[in-house]
């Protein structure tokens, strides 16, 4: 069998593995998007009955009407953009620190920055919310940016790995012509890291925009509310929580990550050749 | 692909534009910022924590009545801060601990007894006094509710007593027992009541298709135990007996008695036995976080609950006609109705200490309760408020009660009630994180009853030494 | 920035004794963010934890030093040890079963076919759905009467499924399952360390005569080896510390069966209010994560494979 159809042959196989996993994935999100296509007297019905009848299109503008979720959008977006951007330049920096220099303390300060993985956020929690507290930055957004401008060690340890796996010989002949640490890093290893800048991009945005806990404890003004909190506003534990409402908004709040992903793929798959330069 | 310098560069430009602008633009203006507007020096700024999970009809009732204060008391603005439950201490608590608590708070008094027992709250009586405020229309037993040591520690809202909702469809239709609604009715008994759900009861033996005869709570602890003459903390019987009750400290269990036996023998035959008549416990559950109430899929005969529910009728309005009647009399000779209340806080440590009972005051027995009563659907504390009440419940629909009817089911109850463990107990989310993680296995069918309830009962005698 | 930048640049010039001096001085530099951001948000509550664990603390009331009496209290709950135990039976299963779906899925989302792009979207969408509302989603799918699963179990097998969280026995395997359900993270970085093997070497081993599964061991592996164990380290770190999914879809039911260890310190430190407590139990959870990561670390030297840096 020759190279090409081998190729084929294998491409084919894992387009057979992927399409039943579609499936797995998707079958939990069938009850979401039937819900939020159907009246809510509908949902109440046990077993579920899948096919919305009578299919309900105003469930999404009935749900983004009934809190002000445009407001809410903004405000997701704008955390979500700022941190990523702080985010990404400050762990790609002491990632790259972690994995190209050599310094008095440096194992000792990675297995630092490690240690703020470890212990549970429960018991952080409320020392952090007194010095933000301290700093006047109860209700405003800074308690949710300025501390991941620290990098976070999540994305300092990714740098650090990817960084790690980048051939010395590129940055050697760079070193030797005289180019400073900041020019290696900004020249060489940045844009030798578009994958993995594009994959952690994806993944901050996507945690920023996902928490609830920090917002909802740092925040108090229903004005400055993020997403998720909108959400949860939905929910009673009492009466009938508005599911047909809070699925329509809930796929709704998912686009913004799913157009994200779309579209940083291009970045995430973006093989640098090397040997052209 | 080669990834140029110069579009590395240039989107980093656009980014760090970005960023300077998001970082410019402020998010809100700070027009309820009290130190920067230089404006009306008595302004007061108060903080009030309340719970978001309780339905959009609270967030409805939250911003009328606070618009309506600020025509009251225009020197006072609120700010409204809303949690869902299962937050809802993590917040409080970072701001007790940052030393600027709310000054009301309302979790429904879910937290009540353990606010109370943490320190948490102030005595009401000298503001009441000082302030002139006539309690007298506010329901006694509510009042006793949050009563402790001789003094008032919170404002009651609401006062909700437990009772039975039925389809009235699907009890005609099988010839059933309606529940009556006189609670001095002592041929109501829970044998008549089973007698009733069996006659409900179809195609019990295919889930997806089974019309249950009712669902007998099992999901509280220490409630339903008092119509068997049990109780889950003293060997004697009901309630009163209960010292917990009384100083909130759990000293003593008594899960494996023979009346406790009883009790959940029966609701366990209930599902499991040779004719059941109500749904497993994990479908119930399933429904019950899914999609609410599971008498709301109209395959229920009874339920019993607490008077709140019949905000889901509010809700889902239903397209089959419904009811409410007393509880039924139990091996004990008694139909005692766990009564519920929603008490509204003050904080210990909050700042504006008199602007913040001065609020409560408008919530508990001025136009913020009349609200209350029209808006939320839960039975008002506030007696004069009972006709609002009443009036709103007639108007939902496929209610099959006359007016009087549902007045004496309602209020009856109070007659026959006990205040429940959640409202009385300091760690009661303790216990009854113990109690529903250990009677799992029971209401799972895993062991047999007199095991399953042999091991609750180690494990709260094993928590019970913990605190010690 | 640009401050940092200039003593980079700058240092170019300086003798070269100071060679040592100045990578030295450029690390601090480049990890200040990091410094700063430490030692202005998180040092100080982590220290603040610590002592919490020596005191009985309602977060109303100012805290009382205890000694050692919540790590006594703890050595002698019933509730703690089984929490810890759960813990660890779940990292130990899901972990391996994690990355290793999560390795394999990212190598064939990571082939170029036709409509790739809508298919990787699809394999993400779980992650970005809020976990509130697909833990609930989860709990109708395992539902024994009326779930898919079961359903499906019996058209296609014939199989009366298990009451799965409802059972001691099961819900274990439900939790992992429904955690296998949305592996996005780990595929998204595994397919960005892809890219970073180059084709040449699955041409060179091809032209050895390596089939599919000695290029995946002898190319593929080796190659991302630092992301692997970079995958594995925060799978491991993540796992110990679940809490939301958990609590979404059991509630650490039935009969603790499924009580994880960080419920446990959020019940005890929000519904009992017992800060103190749960203060001690982060920290025993700090110390062993601590000995696992040093471990992992200082084994990983003879699987991990590093083409650069030191």
């Amino acid at each position: 069998m020759g190279r090409r159809s081998r190729e084929r042959l294998y491409k084919a196989i894992a387009l057979l593995l992927l399409l039943p996993g579609i499936l797995w994935v998707l079958m939990p999100t069938v009850w979401m998007f039937s819900a939020a296509f159907s009246r809510l007297e509908q949902i109440m019905r046990w077993p579920p009955d899948l096919w919305p009848d009578p299919w309900v299109f105003s469930n999404f503008y009935e749900g983004f009407a009934f809190l002000p979720f445009g407001r809410y959008f903004m405000n997701s977006t704008q955390i979500a953009v700022i941190r990523v951007m702080g985010q990404v330049l400050a762990a790609s920096m002491a990632g790259y620190a972690f994995a190209r220099m050599q310094a008095p303390g440096k194992n000792l300060l990675f297995i630092l920055v490690l240690s703020t993985l470890m212990l549970p956020y429960t018991v952080t929690m409320i020392p952090q919310y007194i010095i933000f507290q301290r700093l006047g930055w109860i209700d405003t957004y800074l308690p949710l940016i300025i501390p991941h401008f620290d990098g976070g060690a999540f994305f300092i340890f990714l740098f650090r790995q990817f960084f790690r796996s980048i051939p010395d010989e590129l940055t050697e002949a760079a070193r030797l012509d005289g180019c400073s640490y900041f020019g290696i890093y900004w020249r060489m290893m940045l844009p030798l890291s578009l994958p993995v800048i594009a994959a952690s991009s994806i993944l901050i945005f996507q945690n920023s925009w996902q928490e609830l806990l920090q917002p909802l404890i740092f925040l108090h003004d229903n004005g400055k509310y993020t997403i998720p909190l909108g959400l949860a506003r939905f929910r009673s534990s009492y009466g009938s929580s508005p599911w047909h409402l809070i699925m329509a908004v809930s796929i709704g709040a998912a686009l913004p990550p799913v157009v994200l992903f779309f579209i940083g793929q291009r970045f995430l798959l973006s093989g640098i050749v090397v040997s052209d330069k | 692909m080669v990834l140029t310098r110069r579009r590395f560069l240039k989107s980093s430009a656009v980014a760090a534009t970005g960023l300077a602008l998001a970082a410019c633009v402020p998010a809100e203006p700070s027009v309820d910022m009290p130190a920067g507007t230089g404006g009306d020096a008595a302004m007061t700024e108060i903080t009030y924590l309340i719970r978001s999970d309780i339905g959009v009809k609270i967030q409805e009732w939250t911003d009328e009545a606070i618009a309506d204060f600020a025509t009251v008391e225009p020197n006072i603005t609120i700010e409204t801060i809303g949690v869902p439950w299962g937050d809802y201490n993590a917040k409080l608590l970072a701001q007790y601990a940052a030393g600027d608590p709310p000054e009301i708070s309302a979790n429904y008094a879910a937290g009540f007894p353990t606010f109370y027992a943490n320190d948490a709250i102030v005595a009401l009586d000298e503001l009441v006094s000082e302030n002139n405020v006539d309690l007298s229309v506010i329901e006694q037993a509510a009042l006793d509710a949050v009563t402790r040591n001789g003094k008032l520690w919170a404002l009651p809202l609401a006062h909700l007593p437990t009772i039975v909702y039925y389809n009235l469809d699907a009890l005609e239709e099988a010839g059933a027992t309606i529940p009556p609604i006189d609670w001095a009715d002592t041929s109501w008994t829970t044998d008549a009541m089973l007698e009733s759900a069996n006659a409900a009861a179809q195609d019990m033996d295919d889930p997806t298709k089974a019309q249950y005869g009712m669902i007998f709570g099992n999901g509280q602890l220490g409630v339903f135990e008092w119509l068997w003459g049990a109780d889950p903390f003293n060997d004697v019987g009901g309630p009163e007996h209960t010292e917990a009750y009384k100083t909130g400290i759990v000293t003593e269990s008594f899960y494996d008695s023979e009346t406790m036996n009883n009790f959940i023998g029966w609701v366990y035959d209930a599902i499991y036995g040779s004719s059941p008549v109500s749904p497993r416990p994990s479908d119930t559950d399933a429904i019950q976080q899914l999609v609410g109430w599971p008498m709301m899929s109209g395959r229920i005969g009874m339920a019993i609950n607490g008077a709140w529910s019949v905000t889901n009728f509010a809700a889902v309005e239903p397209s089959w006609r419904w009811g409410v009647g007393a509880f039924p009399y139990g091996p004990a000779g008694v139909n005692t109705s766990p009564l519920f209340n929603d008490s509204w806080m003050l904080g210990k440590g909050a700042k504006e200490q008199d602007a913040g009972f001065r609020f409560l005051q408008y919530l508990a027995v001025e136009k913020g309760a009349e609200l209350y009563a029209k808006i939320t659907g839960f039975f008002p504390a506030h007696k004069e408020n009972y006709p609002i009440y009443f009036d709103s419940l007639m108007n939902i629909p496929n209610f099959a009660l006359s007016r009087e009817e549902a007045e004496t089911a309602l209020l009856d109850a109070f007659n026959y009630g006990y205040v429940t463990p959640g409202k009385t107990l300091d760690s009661y989310p303790e216990w009854n994180r113990t109690f529903n993680q250990t009677m799992g296995p029971i209401w799972n069918a895993e062991v047999s009853v007199a095991d399953g309830l042999a091991q609750v009962q180690a494990q709260f005698e094993s928590v019970i030494e913990s605190k010690s | 920035m640009s401050g940092m930048a200039a003593v980079g640049a700058g240092g170019a010039e300086r003798p070269r004794l100071s060679l040592r001096w100045r990578e030295a001085i450029n690390f601090y530099l480049f990890l200040a963010p990091w410094i700063l951001g430490f030692l202005a948000f998180t040092a100080i509550p982590i220290v603040a934890s610590l002592f919490l664990g020596f005191t009985k603390y309602n977060a109303i009331s100012p805290p009382d030093f205890v000694g050692l009496k919540n790590f006594r209290f703890l050595y002698n709950d019933q509730v703690f040890w089984k929490s810890l135990r759960v813990t660890l039976t779940y990292t130990v299963v899901f972990v391996p079963l994690q990355l290793v779906s999560s390795l394999l899925l990212a190598m064939l989302l990571n082939l170029r076919v036709p409509s790739m792009r809508t298919i990787r979207t699809i394999y993400y969408l779980p992650s970005i759905l809020p976990t509130v509302v697909t833990g609930l989603v989860w709990i109708w799918l395992f539902n024994a009467d009326f779930g898919l699963i079961n359903f499906f179990l019996y058209k296609a097998f014939e199989i009366r499924g298990p009451n799965w969280l409802g059972s001691e026995r099961w819900v274990m395997s439900a939790v992992i399952i429904s955690g296998l359900w949305a592996l996005g993270g780990g595929v998204i970085i595994f397919l960005a360390a892809l890219q970073n093997v180059p084709g040449e070497f699955y041409e060179a081993a091809e032209l050895d005569g390596a089939n599919i599964l000695h290029r995946f061991w002898h190319v593929t592996v080796p190659m991302i080896s630092p992301v692997i164990l970079y995958n594995l380290m925060i799978a491991m770190i993540l796992s110990l510390q679940v809490f939301t999914r958990i609590y979404v879809l059991t509630q650490g039911g039935p009969n603790y069966a499924s009580y994880f260890y960080n419920l446990y310190v959020y019940d005890n430190a929000f519904s009992y209010l017992k800060l103190g407590l749960a203060s001690a139990q982060a920290w025993i959870l700090f110390v062993l994560i601590l000995l696992l990561t040093v471990l992992a670390l200082r084994t990983s030297g003879r699987w991990v494979h590093y083409s650069g840096g030191v």
